[in-house]
Protein backbone atom coordinates (compact mmCIF):
# COMPACT_ATOMS: atom_id res chain seq x y z
CA UNK A 1 0.00 0.00 0.00
CA UNK A 2 2.75 2.38 0.14
CA UNK A 3 3.73 2.44 -3.08
CA UNK A 4 -0.24 3.66 -3.81
CA UNK A 5 0.87 6.13 -0.76
CA UNK A 6 4.25 7.53 -2.31
CA UNK A 7 2.05 7.76 -5.82
CA UNK A 8 -0.52 10.03 -3.90
CA UNK A 9 0.31 13.35 -4.96
CA UNK A 10 -0.01 12.10 -8.89
CA UNK A 11 -3.25 10.38 -8.45
CA UNK A 12 -4.60 13.69 -6.79
CA UNK A 13 -2.92 15.93 -9.16
CA UNK A 14 -3.81 14.10 -12.16
CA UNK A 15 -7.64 13.47 -10.83
CA UNK A 16 -9.50 15.35 -8.29
CA UNK A 17 -6.64 18.37 -7.74
CA UNK A 18 -6.73 18.11 -11.67
CA UNK A 19 -6.96 22.18 -12.74
CA UNK A 20 -5.66 25.76 -11.66
CA UNK A 21 -7.71 26.22 -8.57
CA UNK A 22 -6.17 30.39 -7.74
CA UNK A 23 -6.10 32.29 -10.93
CA UNK A 24 -5.94 36.40 -11.33
CA UNK A 25 -9.58 36.38 -10.81
CA UNK A 26 -9.10 35.13 -7.03
CA UNK A 27 -6.27 37.29 -6.62
CA UNK A 28 -8.63 40.20 -7.95
CA UNK A 29 -11.24 39.10 -5.19
CA UNK A 30 -8.44 39.42 -2.47
CA UNK A 31 -7.88 42.78 -3.23
CA UNK A 32 -10.89 43.36 -4.03
CA UNK A 33 -12.17 41.84 -0.19
CA UNK A 34 -9.27 43.98 0.95
CA UNK A 35 -10.65 47.64 -0.71
CA UNK A 36 -14.32 46.73 -0.10
CA UNK A 37 -14.40 45.19 3.36
CA UNK A 38 -16.50 46.94 6.59
CA UNK A 39 -13.55 48.07 8.93
CA UNK A 40 -13.57 45.78 11.88
CA UNK A 41 -14.89 46.99 15.01
CA UNK A 42 -12.49 49.08 17.00
CA UNK A 43 -12.37 48.23 20.67
CA UNK A 44 -15.57 49.84 22.43
CA UNK A 45 -14.24 51.14 24.86
CA UNK A 46 -10.71 52.93 23.16
CA UNK A 47 -13.09 53.82 20.11
CA UNK A 48 -15.43 56.00 21.69
CA UNK A 49 -13.02 57.33 24.35
CA UNK A 50 -11.93 60.28 22.36
CA UNK A 51 -15.59 60.65 21.29
CA UNK A 52 -16.50 60.75 24.95
CA UNK A 53 -14.05 63.28 25.74
CA UNK A 54 -15.14 65.63 23.24
CA UNK A 55 -18.49 65.31 23.78
CA UNK A 56 -18.13 65.98 27.45
CA UNK A 57 -16.11 69.44 27.39
CA UNK A 58 -18.68 70.08 24.94
CA UNK A 59 -21.38 69.92 27.21
CA UNK A 60 -18.54 71.73 29.92
CA UNK A 61 -18.93 74.62 27.11
CA UNK A 62 -22.47 74.93 26.57
CA UNK A 63 -23.52 75.08 30.17
CA UNK A 64 -20.42 77.73 30.66
CA UNK A 65 -21.84 79.70 27.85
CA UNK A 66 -25.43 79.00 28.59
CA UNK A 67 -24.48 80.71 32.28
CA UNK A 68 -23.23 83.70 30.25
CA UNK A 69 -26.06 84.13 29.09
CA UNK A 70 -28.16 84.13 32.04
CA UNK A 71 -25.68 85.60 33.81
CA UNK A 72 -27.15 89.11 31.49
CA UNK A 73 -30.22 88.62 32.13
CA UNK A 74 -30.76 87.55 36.05
CA UNK A 75 -27.78 89.10 38.75
CA UNK A 76 -28.92 87.71 42.07
CA UNK A 77 -27.93 87.38 45.37
CA UNK A 78 -29.29 83.59 45.46
CA UNK A 79 -26.74 82.69 42.47
CA UNK A 80 -23.88 83.98 44.47
CA UNK A 81 -24.96 81.79 47.84
CA UNK A 82 -25.27 78.68 45.66
CA UNK A 83 -21.61 79.20 44.12
CA UNK A 84 -20.30 79.44 47.75
CA UNK A 85 -22.11 76.21 48.86
CA UNK A 86 -20.29 74.58 45.67
CA UNK A 87 -17.25 74.21 46.36
CA UNK A 88 -16.54 70.52 47.02
CA UNK A 89 -15.13 68.05 44.26
CA UNK A 90 -17.81 67.09 41.99
CA UNK A 91 -18.42 63.97 40.47
CA UNK A 92 -20.45 63.41 36.73
CA UNK A 93 -21.03 60.54 34.96
CA UNK A 94 -21.36 61.13 31.45
CA UNK A 95 -23.13 58.71 29.21
CA UNK A 96 -23.43 59.05 25.26
CA UNK A 97 -25.82 56.38 24.19
CA UNK A 98 -26.61 55.19 21.14
CA UNK A 99 -30.47 55.28 20.62
CA UNK A 100 -31.86 57.31 22.88
CA UNK A 101 -31.11 57.01 26.42
CA UNK A 102 -30.74 53.02 26.07
CA UNK A 103 -27.23 52.12 24.84
CA UNK A 104 -24.82 53.63 26.22
CA UNK A 105 -21.93 53.60 23.57
CA UNK A 106 -19.40 55.79 25.86
CA UNK A 107 -19.37 56.17 29.87
CA UNK A 108 -16.72 58.60 31.49
CA UNK A 109 -16.24 59.38 34.81
CA UNK A 110 -15.64 63.44 35.06
CA UNK A 111 -13.91 64.68 38.06
CA UNK A 112 -13.62 68.28 38.97
CA UNK A 113 -11.56 70.09 41.98
CA UNK A 114 -12.85 73.95 42.35
CA UNK A 115 -9.77 74.40 44.75
CA UNK A 116 -6.66 73.94 42.24
CA UNK A 117 -8.51 73.91 38.92
CA UNK A 118 -7.68 70.93 37.61
CA UNK A 119 -9.77 68.00 36.39
CA UNK A 120 -9.33 64.16 35.68
CA UNK A 121 -11.39 62.26 32.73
CA UNK A 122 -11.60 58.70 33.13
CA UNK A 123 -13.52 56.73 30.17
CA UNK A 124 -15.14 53.24 31.92
CA UNK A 125 -15.70 50.77 29.44
CA UNK A 126 -19.23 49.66 28.69
CA UNK A 127 -18.44 45.96 29.24
CA UNK A 128 -17.07 46.43 33.13
CA UNK A 129 -17.64 43.97 35.41
CA UNK A 130 -19.45 45.40 38.76
CA UNK A 131 -20.91 43.11 41.58
CA UNK A 132 -18.81 40.55 43.35
CA UNK A 133 -21.12 37.93 43.82
CA UNK A 134 -23.63 38.68 41.21
CA UNK A 135 -21.17 40.12 37.95
CA UNK A 136 -22.95 42.83 35.24
CA UNK A 137 -21.81 44.76 32.96
CA UNK A 138 -21.99 48.33 33.77
CA UNK A 139 -23.30 49.66 30.43
CA UNK A 140 -26.80 47.11 31.33
CA UNK A 141 -26.51 48.65 34.76
CA UNK A 142 -27.23 52.14 32.73
CA UNK A 143 -29.71 50.56 30.22
CA UNK A 144 -31.92 48.59 32.54
CA UNK A 145 -31.77 50.08 36.09
CA UNK A 146 -32.60 53.81 37.75
CA UNK A 147 -30.31 56.41 37.68
CA UNK A 148 -29.71 56.41 40.69
CA UNK A 149 -28.64 52.73 41.03
CA UNK A 150 -26.24 53.62 38.34
CA UNK A 151 -24.55 56.34 39.91
CA UNK A 152 -24.48 53.94 43.08
CA UNK A 153 -22.65 51.54 41.43
CA UNK A 154 -19.98 53.46 40.03
CA UNK A 155 -19.80 54.91 43.17
CA UNK A 156 -19.06 52.36 45.13
CA UNK A 157 -17.03 50.89 42.39
CA UNK A 158 -14.34 53.28 43.11
CA UNK A 159 -15.67 53.75 47.21
CA UNK A 160 -16.28 57.65 46.10
CA UNK A 161 -19.06 59.70 46.00
CA UNK A 162 -20.86 60.27 42.57
CA UNK A 163 -23.14 63.33 42.16
CA UNK A 164 -24.50 63.68 38.70
CA UNK A 165 -25.08 62.07 35.59
CA UNK A 166 -25.35 63.39 32.09
CA UNK A 167 -26.49 61.48 28.59
CA UNK A 168 -26.87 62.22 25.23
CA UNK A 169 -27.43 60.62 22.52
CA UNK A 170 -25.03 60.18 19.24
CA UNK A 171 -27.83 62.11 16.84
CA UNK A 172 -27.78 64.80 19.51
CA UNK A 173 -24.61 65.81 19.53
CA UNK A 174 -24.29 65.38 15.66
CA UNK A 175 -27.35 67.94 16.07
CA UNK A 176 -25.34 70.46 18.32
CA UNK A 177 -22.72 70.61 15.88
CA UNK A 178 -24.95 71.20 12.56
CA UNK A 179 -26.43 73.82 15.23
CA UNK A 180 -23.37 75.80 15.35
CA UNK A 181 -22.44 75.76 11.76
CA UNK A 182 -20.27 72.77 11.63
CA UNK A 183 -16.70 73.07 12.61
CA UNK A 184 -13.73 73.18 10.58
CA UNK A 185 -10.42 71.15 11.26
CA UNK A 186 -7.09 70.67 9.34
CA UNK A 187 -6.86 66.85 8.83
CA UNK A 188 -3.14 65.30 8.41
CA UNK A 189 -3.87 61.87 7.02
CA UNK A 190 -6.34 61.98 4.06
CA UNK A 191 -8.75 58.68 4.36
CA UNK A 192 -12.18 57.72 2.97
CA UNK A 193 -14.43 56.12 6.01
CA UNK A 194 -18.34 55.77 6.26
CA UNK A 195 -18.55 56.90 2.73
CA UNK A 196 -17.13 60.59 3.39
CA UNK A 197 -13.97 61.70 1.70
CA UNK A 198 -11.12 63.39 4.30
CA UNK A 199 -8.74 64.78 2.10
CA UNK A 200 -5.18 66.69 3.96
CA UNK A 201 -5.74 70.09 4.86
CA UNK A 202 -8.38 72.25 5.66
CA UNK A 203 -11.64 70.25 6.23
CA UNK A 204 -15.37 71.62 7.29
CA UNK A 205 -17.16 68.83 9.19
CA UNK A 206 -20.74 68.67 9.51
CA UNK A 207 -22.30 66.54 12.42
CA UNK A 208 -22.56 63.32 11.15
CA UNK A 209 -19.11 63.85 9.52
CA UNK A 210 -17.21 64.47 12.99
CA UNK A 211 -19.12 61.46 14.13
CA UNK A 212 -17.31 59.78 11.70
CA UNK A 213 -14.11 61.78 11.45
CA UNK A 214 -13.62 61.09 15.06
CA UNK A 215 -14.03 57.60 14.72
CA UNK A 216 -12.05 56.34 11.91
CA UNK A 217 -9.13 54.12 13.70
CA UNK A 218 -7.66 51.90 11.30
CA UNK A 219 -7.11 53.60 8.26
CA UNK A 220 -4.45 55.88 10.28
CA UNK A 221 -0.89 55.27 10.82
CA UNK A 222 -0.97 56.65 14.62
CA UNK A 223 -3.68 53.60 15.40
CA UNK A 224 -5.61 54.82 18.47
CA UNK A 225 -3.24 57.97 18.96
CA UNK A 226 -4.28 59.42 15.58
CA UNK A 227 -8.56 59.22 16.46
CA UNK A 228 -7.42 60.73 19.60
CA UNK A 229 -5.96 63.43 17.96
CA UNK A 230 -8.65 64.25 15.84
CA UNK A 231 -11.44 64.01 18.43
CA UNK A 232 -9.35 66.68 20.17
CA UNK A 233 -9.65 68.47 16.85
CA UNK A 234 -12.99 68.36 16.69
CA UNK A 235 -13.51 69.74 20.28
CA UNK A 236 -11.39 72.38 20.03
CA UNK A 237 -12.98 73.37 16.81
CA UNK A 238 -17.01 73.25 18.90
CA UNK A 239 -15.51 74.59 21.39
CA UNK A 240 -13.84 77.61 19.46
CA UNK A 241 -16.38 78.20 17.93
CA UNK A 242 -19.41 78.23 20.83
CA UNK A 243 -17.39 81.50 22.46
CA UNK A 244 -16.83 82.97 19.10
CA UNK A 245 -20.86 83.17 19.04
CA UNK A 246 -22.13 87.08 18.81
CA UNK A 247 -25.68 86.24 18.69
CA UNK A 248 -27.39 84.79 21.53
CA UNK A 249 -29.62 82.76 19.16
CA UNK A 250 -27.66 79.73 17.62
CA UNK A 251 -26.54 79.05 21.39
CA UNK A 252 -30.64 78.73 22.56
CA UNK A 253 -30.56 76.02 19.81
CA UNK A 254 -27.84 73.74 21.17
CA UNK A 255 -28.95 74.55 24.81
CA UNK A 256 -32.55 73.04 23.26
CA UNK A 257 -31.23 70.30 22.05
CA UNK A 258 -29.54 69.25 24.99
CA UNK A 259 -32.73 69.78 26.74
CA UNK A 260 -34.71 67.56 24.81
CA UNK A 261 -32.53 65.05 23.84
CA UNK A 262 -30.37 65.14 27.15
CA UNK A 263 -31.10 63.53 30.49
CA UNK A 264 -29.68 64.23 33.66
CA UNK A 265 -30.15 64.83 37.67
CA UNK A 266 -28.55 68.27 37.61
CA UNK A 267 -30.77 71.56 38.47
CA UNK A 268 -30.11 74.41 36.51
CA UNK A 269 -29.26 75.95 39.05
CA UNK A 270 -26.89 73.18 40.10
CA UNK A 271 -25.34 73.64 36.62
CA UNK A 272 -25.07 77.19 36.83
CA UNK A 273 -23.10 77.57 39.76
CA UNK A 274 -20.96 74.14 38.45
CA UNK A 275 -19.99 76.25 35.52
CA UNK A 276 -19.40 78.90 37.62
CA UNK A 277 -17.12 77.63 39.97
CA UNK A 278 -15.14 75.27 37.15
CA UNK A 279 -14.83 77.05 33.85
CA UNK A 280 -11.37 77.42 34.83
CA UNK A 281 -10.48 74.01 35.09
CA UNK A 282 -11.27 73.18 31.26
CA UNK A 283 -8.10 73.66 30.30
CA UNK A 284 -6.50 71.35 32.44
CA UNK A 285 -7.73 67.97 32.03
CA UNK A 286 -5.81 65.34 32.95
CA UNK A 287 -6.63 61.91 31.39
CA UNK A 288 -6.68 58.73 33.20
CA UNK A 289 -6.61 55.04 32.30
CA UNK A 290 -8.76 52.31 33.98
CA UNK A 291 -6.38 48.82 32.58
CA UNK A 292 -8.20 45.71 32.80
CA UNK A 293 -8.86 42.74 30.67
CA UNK A 294 -11.46 40.26 29.18
CA UNK A 295 -12.94 37.86 31.51
CA UNK A 296 -15.73 35.38 30.09
CA UNK A 297 -18.17 34.34 32.93
CA UNK A 298 -21.25 31.98 31.79
CA UNK A 299 -20.57 32.82 28.29
CA UNK A 300 -20.60 36.53 28.72
CA UNK A 301 -17.26 38.97 28.14
CA UNK A 302 -16.49 41.41 30.82
CA UNK A 303 -13.87 43.91 31.44
CA UNK A 304 -12.48 42.80 34.42
CA UNK A 305 -10.19 45.01 36.55
CA UNK A 306 -7.62 43.50 39.13
CA UNK A 307 -8.51 44.88 43.02
CA UNK A 308 -5.16 46.60 42.65
CA UNK A 309 -5.79 48.57 39.78
CA UNK A 310 -8.97 49.43 41.09
CA UNK A 311 -7.46 50.89 44.38
CA UNK A 312 -4.83 52.96 42.03
CA UNK A 313 -7.49 54.50 39.95
CA UNK A 314 -9.43 54.98 42.75
CA UNK A 315 -6.96 56.82 44.40
CA UNK A 316 -6.56 59.38 41.87
CA UNK A 317 -9.64 59.63 41.74
CA UNK A 318 -9.76 60.93 45.06
CA UNK A 319 -6.73 63.23 44.49
CA UNK A 320 -9.08 65.47 42.45
CA UNK B 1 -0.43 57.85 24.80
CA UNK B 2 1.74 55.51 22.35
CA UNK B 3 -0.45 53.43 20.86
CA UNK B 4 1.79 52.84 17.80
CA UNK B 5 3.86 49.85 19.09
CA UNK B 6 6.34 49.87 16.49
CA UNK B 7 3.81 49.43 13.53
CA UNK B 8 5.06 51.24 9.96
CA UNK B 9 2.85 54.14 8.75
CA UNK B 10 0.15 52.86 6.18
CA UNK B 11 1.10 55.62 3.67
CA UNK B 12 0.06 55.74 0.16
CA UNK B 13 3.40 54.23 -0.80
CA UNK B 14 3.10 51.80 2.06
CA UNK B 15 -0.07 50.59 1.27
CA UNK B 16 1.32 49.78 -2.41
CA UNK B 17 4.30 47.94 -0.91
CA UNK B 18 1.90 45.92 0.61
CA UNK B 19 -0.05 45.11 -2.11
CA UNK B 20 2.63 44.10 -4.34
CA UNK B 21 4.18 42.02 -1.07
CA UNK B 22 0.48 40.35 -1.43
CA UNK B 23 0.42 39.79 -5.10
CA UNK B 24 3.72 38.01 -4.84
CA UNK B 25 2.53 35.84 -1.74
CA UNK B 26 -0.38 34.82 -4.12
CA UNK B 27 1.19 34.06 -6.82
CA UNK B 28 3.75 31.30 -4.45
CA UNK B 29 0.80 30.21 -2.42
CA UNK B 30 -2.40 30.59 -3.69
CA UNK B 31 -3.06 26.93 -5.80
CA UNK B 32 -1.23 25.12 -2.92
CA UNK B 33 -3.18 26.49 0.08
CA UNK B 34 -6.05 26.04 -2.13
CA UNK B 35 -5.80 22.48 -2.83
CA UNK B 36 -4.34 22.33 1.09
CA UNK B 37 -7.88 23.77 2.14
CA UNK B 38 -9.62 21.33 -0.06
CA UNK B 39 -7.90 18.20 2.14
CA UNK B 40 -9.96 19.79 4.86
CA UNK B 41 -13.42 21.17 3.39
CA UNK B 42 -13.75 19.15 0.51
CA UNK B 43 -15.34 21.29 -1.54
CA UNK B 44 -13.64 23.70 -3.85
CA UNK B 45 -16.25 27.25 -3.74
CA UNK B 46 -15.28 26.48 0.66
CA UNK B 47 -11.62 26.03 -0.12
CA UNK B 48 -11.12 29.28 -2.11
CA UNK B 49 -13.40 31.16 0.15
CA UNK B 50 -10.68 30.18 3.18
CA UNK B 51 -7.75 30.73 1.07
CA UNK B 52 -9.26 34.56 0.27
CA UNK B 53 -9.86 35.09 3.64
CA UNK B 54 -6.26 33.79 4.51
CA UNK B 55 -5.05 36.60 1.80
CA UNK B 56 -7.08 39.25 3.32
CA UNK B 57 -5.47 38.02 7.16
CA UNK B 58 -1.83 37.89 5.64
CA UNK B 59 -2.62 41.48 4.20
CA UNK B 60 -3.13 42.31 7.46
CA UNK B 61 -0.91 41.52 9.33
CA UNK B 62 2.32 42.40 6.92
CA UNK B 63 4.51 43.67 9.95
CA UNK B 64 4.18 40.19 11.17
CA UNK B 65 5.73 38.66 8.11
CA UNK B 66 8.92 41.13 7.31
CA UNK B 67 11.87 39.32 8.37
CA UNK B 68 10.19 35.59 9.27
CA UNK B 69 12.12 33.45 7.26
CA UNK B 70 9.67 30.65 6.84
CA UNK B 71 6.15 32.08 5.22
CA UNK B 72 5.75 29.00 3.87
CA UNK B 73 4.69 27.82 7.73
CA UNK B 74 2.97 30.63 8.59
CA UNK B 75 0.55 30.75 5.86
CA UNK B 76 -0.29 27.36 6.19
CA UNK B 77 -0.58 27.06 9.34
CA UNK B 78 -3.35 29.86 9.25
CA UNK B 79 -5.32 28.56 6.49
CA UNK B 80 -5.19 24.92 8.23
CA UNK B 81 -6.83 26.87 11.58
CA UNK B 82 -9.19 28.46 9.31
CA UNK B 83 -10.47 25.40 7.89
CA UNK B 84 -10.60 23.49 11.29
CA UNK B 85 -12.88 26.60 12.06
CA UNK B 86 -15.11 26.38 9.16
CA UNK B 87 -15.41 22.63 10.06
CA UNK B 88 -16.30 22.90 13.29
CA UNK B 89 -19.21 25.95 12.33
CA UNK B 90 -22.61 24.14 12.44
CA UNK B 91 -23.83 25.71 9.02
CA UNK B 92 -20.76 24.35 7.25
CA UNK B 93 -21.95 20.75 8.44
CA UNK B 94 -25.71 21.65 7.62
CA UNK B 95 -24.70 22.52 4.37
CA UNK B 96 -21.60 20.01 3.00
CA UNK B 97 -22.28 16.55 5.57
CA UNK B 98 -22.20 13.66 2.69
CA UNK B 99 -21.71 16.10 -0.03
CA UNK B 100 -18.86 15.35 -1.42
CA UNK B 101 -18.32 13.36 -4.24
CA UNK B 102 -14.84 12.61 -5.60
CA UNK B 103 -15.06 14.24 -8.69
CA UNK B 104 -12.72 16.52 -10.67
CA UNK B 105 -13.63 20.06 -11.23
CA UNK B 106 -13.90 22.29 -13.92
CA UNK B 107 -13.16 20.76 -17.84
CA UNK B 108 -11.87 17.72 -16.71
CA UNK B 109 -15.00 16.21 -15.23
CA UNK B 110 -15.45 15.66 -18.43
CA UNK B 111 -12.23 13.74 -19.90
CA UNK B 112 -12.54 10.26 -18.64
CA UNK B 113 -9.57 8.76 -20.04
CA UNK B 114 -8.19 10.56 -17.41
CA UNK B 115 -9.81 8.22 -14.97
CA UNK B 116 -8.99 4.86 -17.16
CA UNK B 117 -5.09 5.78 -17.64
CA UNK B 118 -5.25 5.45 -13.72
CA UNK B 119 -4.78 2.44 -11.55
CA UNK B 120 -8.50 1.24 -10.03
CA UNK B 121 -6.42 0.83 -6.64
CA UNK B 122 -5.00 4.63 -6.26
CA UNK B 123 -8.36 5.88 -6.80
CA UNK B 124 -9.58 3.86 -4.54
CA UNK B 125 -7.17 4.95 -1.74
CA UNK B 126 -7.44 8.52 -2.50
CA UNK B 127 -11.18 7.81 -1.96
CA UNK B 128 -10.97 6.17 1.66
CA UNK B 129 -8.39 9.12 2.73
CA UNK B 130 -11.18 11.79 1.78
CA UNK B 131 -13.36 8.84 3.75
CA UNK B 132 -10.62 9.51 7.36
CA UNK B 133 -11.79 11.93 9.98
CA UNK B 134 -9.87 15.18 9.40
CA UNK B 135 -7.41 13.91 12.54
CA UNK B 136 -6.37 11.11 10.14
CA UNK B 137 -6.77 12.90 7.17
CA UNK B 138 -4.40 15.96 7.43
CA UNK B 139 -1.12 13.53 8.88
CA UNK B 140 -1.79 11.69 5.58
CA UNK B 141 -2.11 14.04 3.22
CA UNK B 142 0.58 16.68 5.26
CA UNK B 143 2.89 13.76 4.48
CA UNK B 144 2.31 12.14 1.19
CA UNK B 145 0.81 15.15 -0.78
CA UNK B 146 2.50 18.10 1.02
CA UNK B 147 5.46 16.24 1.49
CA UNK B 148 5.82 17.80 4.90
CA UNK B 149 8.71 15.94 6.91
CA UNK B 150 7.19 14.36 10.65
CA UNK B 151 8.66 17.42 12.13
CA UNK B 152 7.30 20.12 9.46
CA UNK B 153 3.83 18.41 10.11
CA UNK B 154 4.30 18.68 13.79
CA UNK B 155 5.22 22.24 13.60
CA UNK B 156 2.46 22.93 11.71
CA UNK B 157 -0.39 21.48 13.44
CA UNK B 158 1.78 22.46 16.99
CA UNK B 159 1.49 18.89 17.60
CA UNK B 160 4.55 16.45 19.03
CA UNK B 161 6.73 14.33 16.47
CA UNK B 162 5.67 11.25 18.45
CA UNK B 163 1.99 12.17 18.15
CA UNK B 164 2.40 12.65 14.33
CA UNK B 165 4.13 9.15 13.77
CA UNK B 166 1.20 7.72 15.99
CA UNK B 167 -1.23 9.31 14.10
CA UNK B 168 0.32 8.46 10.79
CA UNK B 169 0.47 4.80 11.68
CA UNK B 170 -3.22 4.28 12.61
CA UNK B 171 -4.31 6.47 9.65
CA UNK B 172 -1.91 3.58 7.55
CA UNK B 173 -3.76 0.62 9.60
CA UNK B 174 -7.19 2.64 9.02
CA UNK B 175 -6.51 2.67 5.22
CA UNK B 176 -5.00 -0.66 4.61
CA UNK B 177 -8.54 -2.09 6.49
CA UNK B 178 -10.64 -0.02 4.19
CA UNK B 179 -8.81 -1.61 1.61
CA UNK B 180 -9.02 -4.96 2.18
CA UNK B 181 -12.63 -4.29 2.54
CA UNK B 182 -12.54 -3.37 -0.82
CA UNK B 183 -10.55 -7.07 -1.84
CA UNK B 184 -6.86 -5.75 -1.98
CA UNK B 185 -4.24 -7.43 -0.76
CA UNK B 186 -0.82 -4.78 -0.67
Amino acid sequence: MDDELRNLKKTLDEGVYKGTHFTEKHKNKVFHKIHSRPRPKPKRWMAYFSFAVCAALILLVVQFAWHQVIQEKEQNASQHALMAQNQEPLSIVWVRTETKYKNPVAIMLLNVDTDDHTASILSLPRDLKVGREDPAKLGNIFRLENPESFLTTVGSYFDMDVDYYLSLDNGAYADIINTIGGITVQNQVPFRFRGYDFPKGKIELNGKEALAYSSMYKKDPAGAEGRFDRGRQVLRAVMGKISSFSSTNSLKEVLTIFKNAGQTNMAFSEMIAFYQNNRNSIDNIEVLHLAGSAEKINGLYYFTVSEKEKQRVSAQLRDK
Amino acid sequence: MDDRKGKVPLSVEGHKVREEWLGTIMNQYGEGLTKLAYHYVKDWGRAEDIVQDVFVSCFDHYEDFRGDSSVKTWVYRITINRCKDVLKSSAFRKTLLGKFDFTPRRETAHTPELFLVKKETEKQLARHIFSLSVKYREVILLFYYEEFSVNGISELLSIKPNTVKTRLDRAREKLKRLMEGDGYHG
